[in-house]
């Protein structure tokens, strides 16, 4: 990890936006079609999974936590390589989270989150 | 016979799904891994949320199945989860685990599907995804 950078996966870069007590923003970059491969032959689409773990990194960089559930996510557009997203995450009162990514003004992911609150399974490879 | 590697629009690394178990009108069984060098995997271990990847894969095979006739493979794309739970966060990498999958209902291009994956006697995920297809 570099400071306020993240390789998410193999091209996959996390980059710290600004972050608050109730909210996280930043944007990812695929930098190329690592994450894609075989994902398909010959029609390289990024797999929803890669979203759900950028969500997951710009979490345990915000809170040092990770996910326990999912709720209401839903993947709104494709990714392919050389796409950059901004990502945001804020914090709701009754304790979820609640995640957006957008590519430009194009929703591309949006849903919510639990967290674990024990510590010991909040290690995130860094 | 169905043979996940073949069957399977997807290739090398993106193939999740090793084995299929078990099958019938509803339901699929399946083994499954993260690969070791998947894009995701790092030092060693991936997040436990790639578990919906695999069943996302025998929810397809299970389509695969049950096609009629000489028809192409369909293509689906995974479009939503309205609920997932997993529990640890990281699964090790190459490590066998099974997941279970059970179409619930098909709206149009839209494919219900509710799912459990265990490695060994534990449960690790749960949930409910929606896959969109052009079968």
């Amino acid at each position: 990890m570099i400071d306020g950078a993240w390789e998410v996966g193999t091209g996959l870069r996390l980059t710290l936006g600004a972050q608050s007590d109730e909210s996280w923003s930043g944007t990812f970059h695929i930098a190329d079609a690592a994450v894609c491969a075989g994902h398909f032959p010959n029609a390289p689409i990024v797999p929803a999974i890669a979203v759900l773990s950028v969500v997951e990194a710009a979490l345990a960089a915000w809170r040092d936590t990770s996910v326990t559930a999912w709720s209401g996510v839903r993947f709104r557009a494709p990714l392919a390589p050389g796409d950059t997203c901004s990502v945001e995450l804020t914090a709701r009162p009754e304790g979820t989270i609640w995640f957006d990514l957008c590519r430009g003004d194009k929703a591309v992911a949006t849903g919510r989150l639990t967290t674990a609150h024990d510590a010991t399974d909040t290690e995130q490879p860094q | 016979m169905i043979r996940p590697g073949e069957s399977l629009p997807h290739a090398g690394v993106a193939v999740f799904v090793t084995e299929v178990l078990d099958r019938d009108a509803k339901t699929l069984t399946a083994a499954a891994r993260i690969p070791a060098d998947h894009a995701l995997v790092r030092d060693g271990r991936a997040s436990s949320s790639l578990l919906v990847e695999a069943a996302a894969q025998a929810a397809a095979l299970h389509g695969i199945a049950s096609l009629e006739g000489d028809r192409p493979t369909p293509q689906g794309f995974l479009v939503a989860l309205p609920r997932c739970a997993i529990r640890p966060a990281f699964l090790a990498a190459d490590e066998r685990f099974e997941v279970r999958v059970e179409h619930r209902r098909t709206d149009g291009p839209l494919w219900r599907w509710l799912f459990t994956a265990h490695q060994g006697d534990a449960q690790i995920g749960e949930g409910e995804f929606s896959v969109w297809s052009d079968a």
